[in-house]
């Protein structure tokens, strides 16, 4: 009879160990996170100033990368992680291009750019930034899939380190936005002797650049954390530590920053903005994003091939309602075919909402009994609380869309072409955005349009800012009269900021220099 | 009891083979490619076509899946997974502590709150106690888990500000997210015990026992719950396995480094490699929890014991050589 005793006994040593493994197993996570929380608690003993600064930044993000490789990234998420561990050689701040790791640069011809370096830049590995390592960065953006695009115009072959603190970039064409794909956070520079020392798979864990914060701890689906780099040329961080922990959803983020645990909550959803608004220690601050989405029409479709149906279905959208419906105050309406804070943006009559011109139109076209069309919707984000919206207010005219939700590559596979579907574009350059049109282009639009292949190849080789203007001007009144899409909203940036942050300067992509940010106890 | 063990873990090969095929055949004819996915809709064919080359996906089927086999059986590598390129061995092996801890900690939360609830309700059939306690459980089962979870943090963590809302490092993370999953299986095992010992109390070798003069303690606790027990401990096993394929929402609501949303973010991404050796991985661990259900049986149960004895003892046994222990 004592078996049972055994049997109470066994489960007991068995739950022990089960317990006993699982705990000794993740020690080291413990410790760490244990020892970060306590040093931002202890920091106001050690600090001396009058004003006590705490040591370690907490940030709330919504997506672990994939990678910390700056070539290998095609994520905002990820670059809002690398930019403060990277730089570029030039970026672009308030509507022009400034210096960063280049002191200055100049046109040799329309196909050659010579930058002149900075010769006090040190990489994380003590190394010093040199010519080399430009070249290096950019011959393997050129071999990665995630960038290579981006760089399509640089001809690396031709490209010519002068010395080691100039460097001469050839292009296949003359191209104005190669100084806006230099900006795009592939274009980061990376230490060509980390890298070939470390190997790909280890870089993209270990990182060197020469950004203000090096990584020092990378909990999988955990956290980053990120120790301040002593050699950064641009003045030390303020904040020794920065801890970026990955809390998927958005509330939780709220709440993380509502009990104190984190200091900054980024891309807070626009139903949480009343709540941080409510809470005493934190507030919401609010920036136009480069992110707007746009309906897209399949030129490849017989019956949308029709302009006076495209018209119809923009007539029938009560844009404003929608906006107002699906984002409150935190998207506008969108005028325009790329968002209002891109380079060269043209703002547009908006069209009106007409349900009876609509009618007419379909009439015209054949249709006054109705129409049926296909919606492709991706899933997550708001693109099916959009579709389910234009649903309705088309249902109205007579139209009526179906609404398939499947991600883009099961869609394609399931040998599905489509007539309307809903993107998410996020660019602030006229090459980036404009590039749907493209006949070269996916699968979206497809409009085999000669004007727009064109227009498309031809502002981008021209340097002077009035003679593309010009050209531009006349691409987006194209685009906004032909109605291959119907642009819907752009979208703001969204932070949640704990009181004790100072000096913040909010970026449209969340690309955040922290290392400029105090805070508080 | 060895020969069972050994035969039980070859047994466990040509099932994990089985598991591997059908999961490498599935991902294979998915549809959606990979590269799409993971280059997103600005990419060019030509990105697209690189990606290929470098992911090996131009390879045909089988030569793929050969190299798979041969790599776990040769080099135990299961592939790299391809957003971060890191081995999926590592990515899974870093998750699976905080997996094991949450299904452990609740399992044994569980198993505590139900079988103690379920033994009272029991042997207090119709009481009070028993209805409210059956009422109790049945709230545990109906309510869902994010729900439940959304619910803890708010209450403990941002009212009464005791417990942080999210991570899984300290003890002091591992109380809500183990509370949220460990009620609604202990509701579950409860109902299995209640009815279970219902069955067994009624049975006559019970009321010999009490007729014996035998402490209720005592028949309750040795005679009854002991015969209770098999029905039980499959319900627990199962529960437990399944918590160690991954909690997702639990994991999400609890921002927990774990199996389950590693799994499906790598399904949404196409991450081939790490669906497959994930699966793969919870395959190994489900057949394990398996065999450790099995041995539990017997060591309840001597008829299922006896059935793994070998001949030469039984033979001794029938010939009256030695005894049953």
């Amino acid at each position: 009879m004592n078996k049972i005793y055994k049997l109470l006994i066994g489960l007991l040593v068995i739950s022990m160990v089960l317990s006993g493994c699982g705990g000794s197993k993740t020690e080291a996570p413990a410790e760490s996170s244990s020892s970060s929380s306590s040093s931002s608690s202890s920091s106001s003993a050690e600090a001396t100033t009058e004003t006590t600064f705490k040591d370690t930044l907490v940030i709330a993000h919504h997506e672990e990368p994939a990678t910390l490789d700056p070539q290998y990234s095609n994520m905002i998420s990820w670059f809002v992680i690398e930019k403060n561990i990277f730089n570029p050689l030039i970026d672009y701040i308030d509507e022009k291009y400034v210096p960063v790791l280049a002191t200055s640069w100049e046109n040799i011809d329309d196909t050659h750019i010579r930058f002149h370096l900075r010769d006090d830049v040190l990489f994380q590995n003590g190394e010093k930034m040199t010519a080399d390592d430009v070249y290096f960065t950019f011959k393997r953006a050129l071999e990665s899939p995630k960038s290579a695009s981006t760089f399509k115009t640089l001809d690396i072959e031709n490209t010519k380190v002068i010395d080691d603190y100039t460097i001469e970039f050839a292009l296949n064409m003359p191209d104005e936005a190669f100084f806006n794909s230099i900006t795009s956070g592939r274009g980061n520079i990376v230490s060509k002797k980390a890298v070939e020392e470390m190997g790909e798979a280890e870089f993209a864990r270990n990182p060197i650049g020469t950004g203000p914060y090096m990584v020092s701890e990378w909990i999988s689906g955990t956290q980053i954390k990120l120790v301040a780099f002593d050699g950064y040329f641009n003045g030390v961080a303020k904040t020794p530590n920065l801890v970026y922990k990955f809390i998927p959803e958005a509330s939780n983020r709220v709440i993380e920053l509502e009990t104190g645990d984190v200091d900054v909550a980024l891309n807070l959803a626009s139903s949480d903005i009343a709540r941080v608004r409510d809470m005493e220690n934190a507030d919401i601050v609010m920036v136009p994003s480069y992110r707007y989405t746009t309906l897209t029409m399949s030129m490849k479709d017989e019956v949308l091939k029709d302009k006076r149906i495209r018209q119809a279905l923009a007539y029938a959208i009560d844009k404003p309602l929608l906006v107002d419906v699906i984002y409150g105050e935190s998207a506008d309406a969108l005028n325009g075919v790329m968002p209002t804070n891109a380079i060269g943006f043209k703002e547009m009559e908006p069209t009106e909402y007409n349900p009876e011109k609509a009618k007419q139109l379909l009439a015209e076209a054949g249709y006054e009994n109705g129409l049926i069309l296909e919606f492709q919707v991706d899933p997550g984000s708001e693109y099916l609380d959009i579709a389910e919206i234009i649903q309705s207010m088309w249902q109205d005219v007579g139209v009526t869309a179906n609404i398939i939700t499947m991600d883009r590559p099961s869609y394609l596979a399931q040998g599905n072409e489509y007539q309307i579907s809903v993107r998410a574009g996020n660019a602030n350059h006229p090459s980036n955005i404009l590039i749907i049109y493209d006949s070269a282009f996916g699968d979206r639009i497809q409009p085999n349009d000669d004007y727009i292949d064109s227009a498309l190849n031809e502002f981008r080789q021209i340097y002077d800012d009035a003679d593309r203007k010009v050209v531009l001007d006349e691409l987006q009144d194209y685009l906004w009269d032909i109605k291959y899409t119907i642009p819907l909203a752009h979208t703001k940036t969204i932070y949640g900021l704990s009181n004790n942050i100072g000096n913040f300067v909010p970026d449209p992509l969340g690309l955040v220099d922290w290392s400029i940010v105090t805070v508080t106890e | 009891m060895l020969r069972f063990l050994f035969r039980r873990i070859l047994m466990m090969i040509p099932v994990l083979l089985g598991v591997s095929f059908v999961v490498f055949f599935m991902s294979y004819f998915t549809p959606g490619d990979p590269a799409v996915m993971i280059l997103g809709d600005m990419a060019t064919q030509e990105d697209i076509q690189m990606m290929h080359e470098q992911l090996k996906l131009d390879e045909p089927f089988l030569v793929q899946y050969v190299n798979y086999v041969k790599n776990i059986v040769t080099k135990g590598d299961f592939g790299t997974s391809y957003t971060t390129k890191q081995p999926v061995l590592d990515e899974l092996l870093v998750r699976f502590p905080n997996t094991f801890k949450l299904a452990g900690l609740s399992v044994i939360l569980s198993v505590i709150i139900g079988i103690t609830v379920g033994i009272v309700s029991a042997t207090r059939q119709y009481s009070i106690l028993d209805n409210v306690a059956t009422a109790i459980s049945f709230i545990g089962v109906s309510m869902p888990n994010f729900w439940q979870g959304m619910m803890l943090i708010i209450v403990f963590s941002v009212w009464l500000g005791w417990l942080p809302p999210s991570g899984f490092s300290t003890p002091m993370h591992w109380i809500l997210p183990a509370v949220t999953i460990g009620t609604s299986s202990a509701a579950q095992i409860m109902r299995m015990t209640r009815s279970s010992m219902l069955e067994v109390i009624r049975q006559d070798y019970i009321r010999t026992a009490r007729a014996k003069g035998q402490s209720e303690r005592i028949v309750i606790w040795r005679h009854a719950l002991k015969n209770a027990l098999i029905p039980i401990i499959t319900v627990v096993g199962l529960s437990f396995g399944r918590l160690l394929g991954g909690a997702v929402l639990t994991e999400s609501i609890f921002s927990i480094a774990g199996i389950g949303k590693l799994m499906v973010d790598a399904i949404n991404m196409r991450n081939y490699p790490l669906v497959q050796g994930g699966v793969l991985f919870i395959a190994i661990v489900m057949s394990v929890v398996n065999l450790i259900v099995d041995v539990l049986y017997a060591y309840v149960d001597p008829r299922i014991r006896t059935q793994f004895t070998t001949n030469s003892i039984r033979k001794k046994i029938r010939l009256g050589e030695v005894g049953d222990e």
